[in-house]
């Protein structure tokens, strides 16, 4: 594919193994069907992955494709998207990075890069521009993230560079192992790093020294500065830059939903010290994505004099709230020492929190206790390097609740612990947590938004909720090829009008979330493929057994009946039949019927 | 009035370059922009580069062939792509590390104000980088 609106029209693929790089022309068919980010990983994974590849062989593929405006001018679109078979769930993953990789990339000329194999030695892939090589990462294998980046950039010299970096627990392949760029931005769930890990590869590092271009410039500065002010620095946007993310927490807690003690309770007695109010207060300055007038990150200085860009909300509830710590020096300690060795701070702080709860209630004693600071960051450092009790919690909260009998205790989905919104909560955030392809997420589906914590719809009922967690998921889906973050709340027409002023061609409403639609249903047909089905799709025994023990949301459980009418009547509207499984006249409606023969 | 920079407030967004490019080259390239931002994301340090119009203009003297001008010392600069060799004489000359090459046409740049309505202070949310008054 030629250059094409704002496309580069090329793709790098780097093949570990044989040690092969190559540039290969963008498939101009999938860029019209799928855009970018999102679309364009599923459709190659869906090509490029056999099913039933192990996610740690060789035979796994790492895809990562920048959103269709990485490096234009347009909020929030720097950002990446990185794909693979996951080794925490077996799922499709896709998971996502701030920071300027993606705009990095494109400014070097890529619209993508599909990687393969396994190095023999460790290896970091660096690109320059059209040169691309495999280089030698010994010096930095075992190496903590910081230290490694501290050291690509004196090898690349001046200059900015941009990297995606595995720490030393994805070396030690813990499946829950994240990818970090710019030394606080991870691409965080689902295990990228143990990927990257098995690959032996330690970062893929980029600099760029060309353009993005758009078909009309003036029209297009013309239309994006319209969308600033109707659109992106509007109230609904804006706490991003007054607050960040900390904002939820105390939100959360009024709702009943704020993850605490292992998820046992709604409301944390401790959160005034890990709140919006308390990161505030050991603020230094905001931090911006590239490209982004947002600048939602908080960089922070605890008061034992250690810096970090956060805590964001997740970790302030997983590693806060969930394992019962309300200190913010604490917090920021173990915020560190995952982004620093590679962790994914969501993962981490379930499984402590689900040691914490089997010890407290008796059904194993993993010597970790709620409130225990020391032990909490103790064992971040034995899950990255698997010793001691990190030998059993760094296989992931579902192997723990199998091999010691907390079956009831545990809170994930498809094997991906749960994010900090407690479905108890917020019934449809149930649903979202359990239709979602790479299991329990919160990005899919934020219906809990409007459920429960800034407005108020049938918390504790699954009424309507098919059709909003439905909405929600295709416009995410076709948000995240842009890809606009989370924190713009843009609208389908919106994304057609900065998509049209893009490339030229003319979108609507209607076909862009048609594609979001479309994606939704390849990364169905991706788990279904690998044997997933109705039977993964249901929240863990927790939901239906276990009440929270205090807060607005204390004594409600789902019911299976509700339950399992909720999930019919998602199948039906998706035109899935009672299986799940995607109808031939559904697929036929998105053009995907050529994936199933 | 030229540029004024508060690097206390630079949230390392790098939408300064970017409008910077866009403006005078009709694409998105931070390596042609005359403004430049540094960013060192682990200590969270960010800082914001153009050019001020200095009082002494080193760059002015540095120039072998008298491509560099101003009407007074508190205008912008003005390079003469006709006279501009690119020999690039004019970069170590300024202090600022302010002055800097564009490769596509092989000429020096520095911030010329946009001729009155600079772009990047229209894109700089955080405020960091101000017309100075």
């Amino acid at each position: 594919m030629a250059q094409n609106g704002c496309y580069t029209g090329k793709v790098l693929r780097a093949d570990l193994t044989s040690g092969r790089i190559a540039s290969e022309p963008l498939r101009e068919d999938w860029a019209r069907d799928f855009i970018g980010g999102k679309g364009l990983v599923f459709r190659y994974l869906y090509e490029e992955l056999r099913p039933g590849t192990d996610p740690l062989s060789p035979a796994n593929v790492v895809v990562i494709f920048p959103g269709l405006l990485a490096g234009t001018i347009v909020a929030t679109t720097a950002r990446t998207c990185v794909g693979t078979r996951s080794p925490l769930t077996g799922t499709i993953l896709d998971s996502y990075v701030g920071g300027g990789f993606g705009a990095v990339l494109r400014y070097a000329g890529w619209d993508g890069i599909v990687i393969t194999g396994q190095a023999e030695r460790p290896v970091y892939l660096f690109i320059e521009d059209d040169r691309a090589e495999l280089r030698d990462a010994s010096p930095i294998w075992g190496k903590p993230i910081w230290e490694a980046e501290n050291w690509l950039e004196e090898q690349a010299g001046p200059g900015r560079i941009v990297a995606l970096t595995a720490g030393p627990a994805g070396e030690n392949l813990v499946p829950f192992a994240c990818l970090t760029s710019e030394a606080y931005r991870q691409c965080g769930r689902g295990g990228l790093g143990a990927v990257f890990g098995s690959k032996r590869l330690k970062s893929v590092v980029v600099r760029g020294s060309g353009a993005v271009r758009v078909p009309d410039m003036a029209a297009f500065l013309e239309t994006y500065r319209r969308l600033m002010g109707s659109s992106l620095l509007t109230e609904a946007n804006l706490w991003a830059n007054t607050e960040g993310t900390p904002m939820i927490v105390d939100p959360a807690n009024a709702a009943g939903l704020f993850p605490t003690r292992g998820f046992t309770q709604g409301e944390f007695d401790g959160k005034d010290g890990i709140n919006s109010a308390a990161v505030q207060a050991a603020l230094i300055r905001k931090r911006a994505c590239t490209n982004c007038p947002l600048a939602c990150g908080r960089l922070t200085r605890s008061r034992r004099g250690e810096i970090l860009e956060g805590p964001e909300y997740e970790t302030i509830g997983l590693g806060g709230g969930n394992c019962g710590i309300g200190n913010l020096d604490d917090l920021i300690a173990y915020n560190r020492l995952c982004d620093n060795l590679g962790l994914d701070t969501i993962s981490t702080g379930n499984v402590i929190g689900l040691a914490m709860t089997m010890t407290e209630e008796g059904i194993h004693d993993f010597g970790l206790r709620y409130g225990d600071a020391e032990g909490y960051l103790r064992a971040v450092e034995d899950i990255a390097y698997r010793r001691g009790i990190g030998e059993d919690l760094s296989r992931g909260a579902r192997y723990v609740a199998q091999k010691y009998g907390g079956e009831e205790v545990v809170l994930e989905i498809k094997g991906l612990e749960f994010p900090a919104y407690d479905p108890r909560g917020a019934f449809g955030m149930g649903l979202a947590y359990a239709t979602s392809e790479r299991g329990a997420c919160h990005l899919r589906s934020f219906v809990v938004a409007n459920e429960s914590l800034f407005a108020t719809y049938y918390p504790d009922s699954f009424q309507g909720k098919p059709q909003m967690v439905i909405n929600d998921q295709n416009l995410n889906s076709v948000k995240w090829t842009g890809i606009f973050c989370d924190f713009w709340a843009i609208n389908a027409q919106d994304i057609a009008t900065l998509f049209s002023a893009a490339t030229g061609r003319a979108f609507t409403a209607e076909e862009v979330m048609r594609i979001g639609d479309r994606i939704w249903n390849v990364g169905r047909l991706f788990n279904l493929r690998e044997g997933f089905g109705r039977k993964d799709d249901y929240p863990p025994p927790a939901l239906f057994k276990r009440p929270l023990r205090n807060g607005k949301a204390a004594g409600k459980v789902y019911t299976m009946e509700a339950y399992e009418a909720a999930l019919d009547e998602y199948y039906a509207l998706r035109g899935w039949n009672r299986e799940g499984i995607p109808t031939p006249e559904k697929l036929a409606a998105l053009g995907l019927e050529s994936l199933v023969q | 009035m030229p540029l004024k920079f508060r690097n206390a407030l630079c949230t390392g967004c790098h939408l300064c370059e970017l409008a910077c490019s866009a403006h005078h080259f009709g694409e998105f390239a931070p390596s042609r922009a005359r403004i430049r931002a540094t960013v060192r994301p682990q200590e969270g340090d960010c800082r914001v580069m153009a050019c001020f119009s200095c009082p002494e203009a080193p760059c002015i003297a540095a120039c072998p062939t008298g491509a560099i001008s101003r009407a007074s010392p508190r205008q912008p600069l003005s390079i003469d792509p006709q006279k501009c060799d690119g020999c690039q004489a004019c970069i170590p000359a300024c202090p600022y590390g302010a002055m800097y090459f564009d490769r596509p046409t092989g000429k020096a740049i520095a911030c010329d104000m946009c001729g009155g309505e600079p772009q990047c202070v229209l894109y700089c949310y955080p405020e960091a980088v101000v017309v100075a008054g």
